[in-house]
């Protein structure tokens, strides 16, 4: 069964991320360059997706940037995240500014630290991005592979959460404690390797995809969906950019999620 | 008595062999591994002694390296004339050649810009190494934690950099002629009691992955709490004497003149650093303390520097640049300064 809905923006579910709103579908750029980084964004706008992610590790800020100042979008319209890596630690504020200079933006919607700095919660960059939040340089701050100990821990020293964590998300991560602990603490669960833990050939997928003519692959994404997780998916094919955004017209019933739910290979909660 | 096969030089050697003949040399003696694999097929590379001679011919042999040496100048005709050396030659081998009519004199420089000096077309090529060695810097900055298996470390690079569309390669430690495979990734600063990694002792770490023949270079250091001390102090020391190496390596200025700068700026702290090509697997010689040559656009190096932190080990960087008309600039991008973790 295709998507009975037109390309556009308007069919994307979205999240409240503290307070902003934020398309649960956003269009991934590792390991995308360059032209061909630009040129995936653009396409990517003009199939619908308005979230756009990107990372000072991913060395495209610049090329993602090109294409922003190439939309005929207005920056309203489109969400834009980036990342700092964790040997920033002490030099956010530096790191953010040459984010902002290489994507051309005046704010960006969503910042990331992408990876616990040294395995700790990483309090003092913490610090210094709800400083940009409140200076108005970064819309909502986040965090990225982080368990719910390191969370807490960033909370207690500061009284703030994350409005999204990003982690490795799909039906094979699955951990409903990890999902609700996020939701209790009114952080949005964003999904990067949506497919990468997932089997698709395994038969409850094949099985629901077949049901709905559609690919494993456009399951999972919807799974994520009806679990209110953010996910991003990318692909420099515009093709496969429109199938992925399809996934927001597939509803699954509550029987197919909960089998899907079960391919989890996660013992226990993160 | 050793015997050398002979070939006719391929075309890629012709520069070389142009810069031989204006300096006077009639013949190369290769001896260091990289300086031998570069001269001969991958199939020959087994070979002790290579010479290379400016009129055209190549010559190799294997065994021992008085043997294998004499054999080259015999198959070459080579029985007079000036003839260059890669690599420090054992006393006995030079003591051989007396009296024999062949002169046997440095030519380091000639083999260091010969394998520093890249065309164009190639420049991608490094590039692409120096953009793994970054995927394999970010495959273990981006996971470090205190109490880490330091093997783990290894497996994070290896598929990392395969992703990437890369392989780890084997590497000969700087022509020692050490056995390969020792120094591709290289970690140091864990308990070794454990394996594990502390927050006190910076981790050393170090990648050089091979893309098709050519290496990728970056080193970093980082610790997994706020440095102090001894440890803030030579971070700071390795990332402004590095900075001045890396500022003094502009076209026209002797690539000494980077020793020189690291020198200045490091004062009476324990460093070091060295510059060594990146063609022929990066297992090049250093640059010779007196060497003569010249920084030119084109030119891609790796480029190393170690502060000693007492009681703490060092800090240790490293990274590919290329030399353009505006100066040294770096390809892997990694940070040429003590990251702190924490």
């Amino acid at each position: 069964m295709g998507t009975t809905l037109p390309s556009g923006a308007g069919r994307v579910p979205t999240a409240d991320a503290a307070g902003i709103t934020m398309p649960l579908i956003g269009f991934g750029t590792h390991p995308m360059r360059g032209d061909q980084a630009t040129e995936a964004v653009l396409t990517a706008f003009s199939v619908g997706y308005r979230l756009v992610d990107t990372a000072t590790r991913y060395r495209n800020e610049a090329a993602v940037g090109a294409a922003l100042a190439a939309t005929d979008l207005p920056r309203s319209d489109l969400f834009v995240t980036t990342k700092m890596p964790p040997d920033q630690v002490g030099r956010e504020r530096l790191t953010l500014e040459q984010s902002l200079t290489a994507l051309g933006c005046d704010h960006v919607d969503l910042w990331l630290i992408h990876w616990p700095p040294g395995g700790h919660p990483g309090v003092t960059s913490w610090r210094a991005f709800v400083r940009a939040r409140d200076e108005g340089l970064v819309r909502a701050v986040g965090v990225s592979n982080y368990s719910v100990e390191l969370i807490d821990a960033l909370h207690r020293e500061t009284g703030v959460y994350p409005a999204v964590n990003q982690v490795q998300w799909g039906p094979g991560d699955h951990d409903p404690r990890f999902a609700e602990a996020m939701r209790e603490r009114g952080i949005v669960l964003s999904a990067h390797s949506p497919l990468r833990s997932t089997d698709l050939d395994h038969p409850v997928l094949t099985d629901v995809a077949r049901r709905h003519g559609r690919s494993p692959r456009d399951v999972v994404l919807a799974w994520n969906l009806h679990h209110k997780v953010a996910v991003t998916v990318k692909s420099a094919h515009r093709d496969r950019m429109e199938r992925n955004l399809s996934a927001a017209d597939l509803a699954l019933s509550p029987a197919e999620v909960e089998a899907i739910d079960h391919l989890t290979t996660m013992p226990t909660a993160r | 008595m050793a015997t050398a096969a002979t070939h006719q030089a391929p075309a890629a050697l012709d520069w070389l062999r142009g810069q031989l003949d204006k300096a006077g040399f009639t013949a190369l003696l290769l001896t260091s591994p990289t300086g031998r694999r570069y001269a001969l097929p991958p199939d020959a590379a087994d070979a002790t002694a290579v010479l290379l001679t400016a009129d055209g011919t190549v010559a190799s042999a294997t065994g021992d390296l008085s043997a294998a040496t004499a054999a080259t100048l015999r198959a070459t005709g080579t029985g007079d004339g000036v003839v260059g050396t890669e690599a420090e030659l054992p006393q006995y081998i030079l003591r051989q050649a007396d009296g024999t009519g062949v002169q046997l004199r440095p030519a380091a420089d000639l083999v260091f810009a010969e394998l520093a000096c890249c065309e164009p077309a190639e420049l991608p090529a490094f590039a692409a190494a120096a953009d793994l060695a970054a995927v394999g810097y970010t495959a273990v900055m981006d996971h470090l934690r205190v109490g880490q298996d330091v093997r783990e470390l290894s497996g994070n690079v290896d598929r990392s950099v395969r992703r990437a569309g890369g392989l780890l390669g084997w590497y000969d430690p700087y022509g020692s002629g050490a056995a390969a495979g020792t120094d591709l990734v290289t970690v140091r600063g864990h308990d070794p009691a454990t394996a594990r990694l502390t927050a006190a002792t910076p981790l050393r770490y170090v990648l050089h992955p091979l893309l098709a023949g050519t290496a990728g270079y970056a080193a970093a250091t980082a610790v997994l709490s706020k440095a102090d001390g001894p440890l803030r102090t030579a971070g700071d020391v390795g990332a402004a004497a590095t900075a001045a190496l890396l500022a003094a390596l502009r076209p026209g200025a002797r690539l000494t003149d980077g020793y020189a700068a690291f020198d200045r700026e490091a004062g009476e702290h324990g460093a070091t650093c060295r510059l060594v090509a990146l063609r022929g697997g990066g297992a090049s010689l250093p640059l010779g303390p007196d060497s003569t040559v010249v920084a030119e656009p084109g030119m891609v190096l790796g480029v190393r520097t170690e502060v000693l932190a007492p009681g703490r080990g060092a800090v240790e960087l490293a990274e590919t640049v290329t030399v353009t008309a505006e100066g040294a600039e770096p390809q892997a991008g990694t940070p040429l300064r003590l990251v702190e973790l924490y």
